[in-house]
């Protein structure tokens, strides 16, 4: 993708209408309006979206801080609380280490309006790439060819007119099984054993989602909080079927980003699902099928009953 | 199991296998989120590590934990992320295949809070005295300890607010900076509540280097049984 600006108007983070108000040190700012295509079956905002949120606030923090280097989310953790259904979300980031290799931000995330309470926390930790080894490549979010870095910025596009899990083409994997790690073999990839609350499905469902410019990062790669959106999706829907189609709310999201989904589709698969009354957890792997089933991700995901 | 021993194990062995993977060079764990699925364990319980990705700056491991006195179920899963060292003038302190037979119960052991010289108490902080039994071979605080701190000060929090049995579960930690003087508080903070439980963002400072950031966990606490 030709990158004249980031991310360009017929993007996903366009369409959801983020904003961002980036100091250029180590805090910053975002926010997101809240519209039906953006809640979940729970009638709650999904977490791959306040991840995905957690993500472009932390990487515009990132970006300002490691200047002139550059720097890839190596992993990003989200637990909420209260579920948001309308309003505005936003997600206040500031740095918690800068390191030689690493940087970690965290991320208070608030309904708006609403009372004092915190919707969301979230932390993520980004693995720094050296300007000297062509780490920065591209202009930090938001910023246009040649231009500074805007104080405030808002990307603007056109909206959602269909739910975005629909909008990013995220559908049932028709394809064959895959082994989706092939450093472990399949029989120590079997689902967890059953459990009162949530039994093993018999029948996994995988996921998939179409590597296109809509969801590329500034890398070429699937944008973060896409795949974390995908690996919600994916557990969730795995463990309402395990618990023989009650609800689910998933509360707890966390992405080890391994590798770069470049090729397409990405295809995400349970691959333990376990839990007690209190709740269930499934470990979802993410690879790109289009590149030998290479496994580019894991999601981990906890969810309760409603 | 305790969280704190549990984050322990897992922070051995995946510790254990980036190192092995990184070989000759030495890592340092920077993070690791542990997903407790469930609470009634057993025991003993099983520990099986798989290096995810080596890179240069980096490696990841995933951790299984299963039950072995309840048919092998799945209790617990965890990712380790170490940092990798630029160090390759240290000995490797063991031969290959490396075999540490598993020590018998001790009946007459010292509880966590005992071995690991943290102060009795309640409320937002708790304390830990840096004494040496409890520095890693670099010298400094070992990441159980950490671990446990956090998980004491997290159920500690809870005081107050839910008079019956509490127990750390899922966590997400990052080790910030190298405690090397001591003492080490834990402040936690709720940050939300569901229904699952409470959220607690514990801190970790060594106060003997200018009160210093060295660790920070969000921990779910669950209520195990009614209040009292």
């Amino acid at each position: 993708m030709a990158i004249d600006r980031y991310p360009p108007p017929n993007h996903v983070l366009s369409d959801l209408g983020i904003e961002i108000e980036a100091s250029g040190g180590s805090t910053a700012v975002a926010r997101l309006p809240v519209t039906p295509h953006v809640l979940g079956a729970d009638g709650a905002v999904h977490l791959g979206v306040i991840a995905t949120l957690v993500d472009v606030v932390g990487g515009a923090i990132a970006a300002a801080v490691l200047v002139p280097d550059w720097m890839a989310t190596a992993d990003l953790a989200l637990q909420a609380f209260d579920p948001v259904r309308d309003g505005t979300i936003e997600a206040r980031g500031s740095v918690l280490r800068r390191g030689r290799t690493t940087l970690v931000v965290e991320a208070a995330v608030s309904a708006r309006p609403a009372g004092p309470e915190l919707a969301a926390w979230g932390t993520m930790t980004f693995a720094v790439l050296p300007a000297n080894t062509g780490g920065r490549q591209h202009r930090p979010v938001g910023v246009h060819r040649g231009g500074r870095r805007p104080r405030s910025v808002s990307f603007g596009g056109a909206g959602l007119d269909r739910a975005l899990v629909d909008a990013i083409g995220i559908t049932a994997f028709e394809g064959p099984p895959h082994r989706a790690d092939p450093a472990v073999p399949a029989s120590s990839t079997a689902a967890f054993p059953a459990t009162a609350t949530a039994p093993s499905s018999p029948s996994p469902t995988s996921l998939s989602l179409p590597v296109v410019d809509y969801v590329r990062n500034s890398f070429g790669a699937v944008q973060g909080g896409m795949v974390a959106l995908l690996g919600e999706v994916t557990a969730a829907r795995n463990l309402q079927a395990a618990g023989d189609g009650c609800d689910v709310r998933p509360v707890d999201l966390q992405v080890t980003y391994l590798a770069t989904g470049r090729v397409g589709p990405l295809v995400a698969t349970p691959r333990a699902v376990a839990g007690d009354p209190a709740g269930a957890i499934a470990v979802v792997e993410v690879v790109d099928a289009g590149a030998g089933d290479r496994l580019t991700s894991l999601v981990s995901v906890r969810a309760v009953p409603v | 199991m305790a969280l704190g021993g549990l984050i322990t194990a897992i922070d051995s062995l995946g510790g254990f296998a980036c190192g092995l993977a990184v070989l000759p060079q030495w890592i340092v764990t920077a993070s690791l989120t542990v997903r407790v699925a469930r609470l009634d364990q057993v025991g003993p319980l099983g520990f099986e590590a798989r290096v995810l990705r080596r890179g240069r700056v980096s490696a990841v491991c995933r951790v299984d934990v299963r039950d072995e006195g309840a048919g092998g179920r799945a209790v617990a899963w965890a990712v380790v992320t170490s940092a990798v060292l630029d160090r390759d003038d240290l000995p490797l302190p063991s031969p290959r295949p490396v075999v540490v037979p598993m020590p018998a119960p001790d009946p007459g052991a010292p509880i966590p809070e005992q071995f690991f010289a943290i102060e009795p108490g309640a409320g937002p902080v708790t304390r830990l005295e840096l004494v040496d039994r409890l520095r890693n071979p670099w010298g400094i605080l070992h990441g159980g300890a950490i671990a446990t701190l956090a998980d004491v000060a997290a159920t500690r929090s809870m005081t107050g607010r839910h008079d019956g049995p509490v127990a750390s579960a899922d966590t997400v930690m990052h080790f910030l900076a190298p405690v090397r003087v001591g003492p080490v508080d834990a402040r936690a903070r709720i940050v939300g509540r569901r229904t699952d439980g409470t959220v607690v963002l514990v801190s970790v400072h060594d106060r003997g280097v200018d009160d210093r950031l060295c660790a920070q966990a969000a921990i779910t606490v669950r209520e195990v049984g009614p209040a009292q």
